[in-house]
C-alpha cells in the first residue's frame, strides 16, 4: 500500500517526462529486482539474441583466422557441410537416430513411471526398490556397453538398451518424489469422503502428479539425447551419434558442428512440445 | 435426550517418542455430540485438539477406548464423517463443480439408486447456491480466494450428507473480515442443514460464537478440562460478542485455557524486559518510573 502510494506521486511528480518513456523508464528499474516480470517482445527478443550473440562472435572468430580451420571451422564450412551430409542421408540418419531415443524413451517411461509411482505411494515398495534403483542410478550408462552388446547383440536393441539404462532409473526416483511430495491432506481428504485405496492411487496421487511426471518426462527427454552418442557407439552404421564418430576419425570437424547443432535443435523442439503440451493439459496449475 | 450421536468414551492415544518410549497425547477423554449439537473444542497448543478430531475422523487409531458416531465404533475414515482441515484440500485439477461431485464417483457411492443420485445432485446445487458460489463453479481452487476456497471445503464434506462434519481450526489460515463472514455463514448455514459438528479452534471467540457447547482441553496428557454451555440459540449477530455475558463467558474459558498451558507466562523474562525498558528510558532523560 505504502510503495504503490509513493509510486503514483512519482509518476505524477515526473510530468511531460513520464509520457515520453515511461515503460522504459519502469523496466530499466525492475531489470536489477529478482523475479521482476519483463514484456514478452523482451523475452523473445533476449531468446534470439542469446543465439546470435555467440554466432556473431564464433563468424568473427573465423573472419580474422583467430583459430585454426581444423580446430573451429567457420560458420559457412559448417553449412556447407550440412548441405553436403543432406545430400548424403542427412535425413536418413536423423530419423534412426530419432527413432532410438523415442524408443528407449517410451520404454524407459512405460517401466519408470509406474515404479516411481509405486515406490513413492508405498513404504514397502520404496524399501524394496529405492537403494537398489539409486544403486543401479549411479553406473555409468556408457559402462554397460560391453554387457549390453553381449546380452543383446548389435542390432538396434542395443542402442534402444543404452538409452533405456540411462534414464529409466532417473524416471524411477524422480517420480517416486514427485508422489512423495504430494500433500497428505490430499489422501486424507479423499479417504473421508469415502475413498478406497485403488480410488485415491487413481484418482489423487496419479491425477496429482501427472503435471509433475510431464515435466519429468521433458527432463529425461533431454537426457536420453545425451546419451544418443553414446548409444551408437554400439556397433551403429548410422545415425548423427554415428556420423559425429565417423567425423571425428576423418578429422571433419564441421561435421562434428552439424551433428551436435542438429542434435541440440531437435532436443529443443521436443523440449518445446512438452512444454506446449504441459500448458495445454494442465490449465489449473500453479508450481 | 436420545443416543449421542458422537461419543468418545475413554480415549487416549500415547505417540512413539524418540527412545521409542510412547508419549501420551491424549488420556481418558469423555465427550459426547448429540445431534445437531455444534461442540468446539479449545485449548493451549499442543493439548491435542487437532489429533482429537483426527481420531474421530479414522485418520488416526485410537490406542485405547472407543470412539462411536451414530453407534457405531469408528474404524478408519469413512463417508458418514465430512472432514474440512486448515489448509484447503480441494483437488487442484478439478473444478469446483467436480471437487463437489467428487464422493459421487467413488465405489461406495456406485449403488445409488437414481433418486438417490439426483437428491445428490439437488444438494450439490442447493449447497452451491447456500454458500454462494454458483459463480465460480468452473472455477479451479487456485483462482479462488482463501475464504472462498474454505466455502468450497465445507460444501464438498456437507455434499454426502455425513453424520457429523469435523472440522480442524477450518478459518485458522483466514483473515479477520473474511473469518467473520465466515461465521455467520457458518451459523446461517447450520441452522438450515442440522448437522452434528464438532470444531477445534484455538479462537475462543470463535469458539463461544458458533458452539452450542465449548470444551476446553488441558495439555499434557490431553484431557477434558470443562465444559461451558452457550446460552444462546442459533439467530445470532456479531453484535452478539459485545455483550457482557458473552465476555464474562470468554473471560471464564481464557482464564481456563490459561490455568491448564504448557507453556507458562516466562514472568522472569517478562520482568527482565521491563527492567532494561526502565533502564533505557532513564539513559533517554525520561521522567516515566
Amino acid at each position: 500500500m505504502g510503495a504503490a502510494t509513493v509510486g503514483t506521486r512519482k509518476v505524477q511528480g515526473g510530468g511531460s517526462l513520464q509520457q515520453a518513456v515511461p515503460a522504459q523508464g519502469r523496466s530499466r528499474l525492475r531489470l536489477g529486482r529478482i523475479r521482476a516480470p519483463i514484456s514478452k517482445t523482451l523475452y523473445g527478443g533476449l531468446a534470439v539474441a542469446g543465439f546470435l550473440l555467440p554466432l556473431a562472435i564464433w563468424e568473427a572468430i573465423s573472419a580474422w583466422h583467430l583459430v585454426g580451420r581444423l580446430f573451429l571451422p567457420s560458420p559457412a564450412d559448417v553449412w556447407g557441410s550440412l548441405a553436403h551430409w543432406y545430400a548424403g542421408g542427412l535425413l536418413r540418419d536423423t530419423g534412426i537416430s530419432v527413432y532410438r531415443v523415442v524408443a528407449g524413451f517410451v520404454l524407459a517411461c512405460l517401466i519408470g513411471v509406474p515404479l516411481g509411482l509405486f515406490i513413492g505411494a508405498y513404504k514397502w515398495c520404496e524399501a524394496l526398490l529405492q537403494p537398489i534403483n539409486d544403486f543401479v542410478r549411479y553406473m555409468p550408462a556408457s559402462a554397460f556397453i560391453p554387457l549390453v552388446i553381449l546380452w543383446v547383440g548389435i542390432g538396434e536393441g542395443s542402442k534402444i538398451a543404452i538409452i533405456f539404462i540411462g534414464v529409466v532409473f532417473q524416471i524411477v526416483v524422480m517420480v517416486a518424489d514427485a508422489v512423495r511430495k504430494l500433500p497428505d491432506r490430499y489422501l486424507e481428504a479423499a479417504y473421508t469422503m469415502g475413498a478406497r485405496e485403488g480410488e485415491v492411487m487413481k484418482l489423487v496421487v496419479w491425477r496429482g502428479t501427472w503435471p509433475q511426471i510431464v515435466d519429468i518426462l521433458r527432463i529425461n527427454m533431454g537426457w536420453a539425447w545425451t546419451y544418443l552418442v553414446v548409444a551408437e557407439m554400439v556397433a551403429a552404421d548410422s545415425g548423427l551419434g554415428f556420423a559425429i564418430l565417423q567425423a571425428q576419425r576423418f578429422l571433419d570437424t564441421a561435421k562434428i558442428f552439424v551433428g551436435i547443432i542438429i542434435i541440440g535443435l531437435i532436443g529443443l523442439a521436443f523440449d518445446l512440445l512438452f512444454r506446449a503440451l504441459h500448458k495445454q493439459m494442465f490449465p489449473w496449475y500453479r508450481p | 435426550m436420545n443416543a449421542p450421536r458422537v461419543s468418545l468414551e475413554r480415549v487416549g492415544k500415547d505417540y512413539a517418542g524418540h527412545d521409542g518410549v510412547p508419549v501420551p497425547v491424549l488420556k481418558g477423554i469423555d465427550m459426547t455430540a448429540s445431534d445437531h449439537e455444534f461442540v468446539a473444542i479449545v485449548g493451549a497448543s499442543g493439548c491435542g485438539k487437532s489429533t482429537l478430531l483426527r481420531l474421530v475422523a479414522g485418520l488416526d487409531d485410537v490406542t485405547s477406548g472407543t470412539i462411536r458416531v451414530a453407534g457405531r465404533p469408528v474404524a478408519g475414515p469413512g463417508p458418514d464423517r465430512g472432514m474440512v482441515f486448515q489448509q484447503s484440500t480441494l483437488f487442484p485439477w478439478l473444478t469446483v463443480w467436480q471437487n463437489l461431485r467428487f464422493s459421487r464417483g467413488l465405489a461406495v457411492n456406485a449403488e445409488a439408486t437414481s433418486l438417490e443420485v439426483s437428491q445428490y445432485l439437488a444438494r450439490s446445487e442447493a449447497l452451491l447456491n447456500m454458500m454462494g458460489l454458483a459463480r465460480v463453479r468452473e472455477s479451479y481452487p487456485n483462482q479462488l480466494s482463501g475464504g472462498m476456497q474454505q466455502r468450497v471445503n465445507i460444501a464438498r464434506a456437507l455434499v454426502a450428507n455425513p453424520e457429523v462434519l469435523l472440522m480442524d481450526e477450518p478459518f485458522g489460515a483466514l483473515d479477520a473480515q473474511t473469518r467473520e463472514t465466515m461465521h455467520d455463514l457458518v451459523l446461517h448455514l447450520f441452522a438450515a442443514e442440522k448437522t452434528t459438528a464438532l470444531f477445534v479452534t484455538h479462537d475462543v471467540e470463535e469458539a463461544i460464537y458458533l458452539a452450542d457447547r465449548v470444551v476446553v482441553l488441558a495439555p499434557n496428557p490431553g484431557r477434558v478440562d470443562s465444559t461451558h454451555v452457550v446460552p444462546w440459540g442459533r439467530a445470532r449477530a456479531q453484535e452478539l460478542k459485545l455483550e457482557s455475558a458473552f465476555v464474562t463467558l470468554k473471560g471464564e474459558i481464557l482464564a481456563r485455557i490459561r490455568a491448564t498451558s504448557a507453556v507458562h507466562a516466562d514472568h522472569e523474562l517478562l520482568a527482565s524486559m521491563a527492567v532494561g525498558a526502565r533502564a533505557q528510558s532513564v539513559r533517554e532523560g525520561g521522567t516515566n518510573p
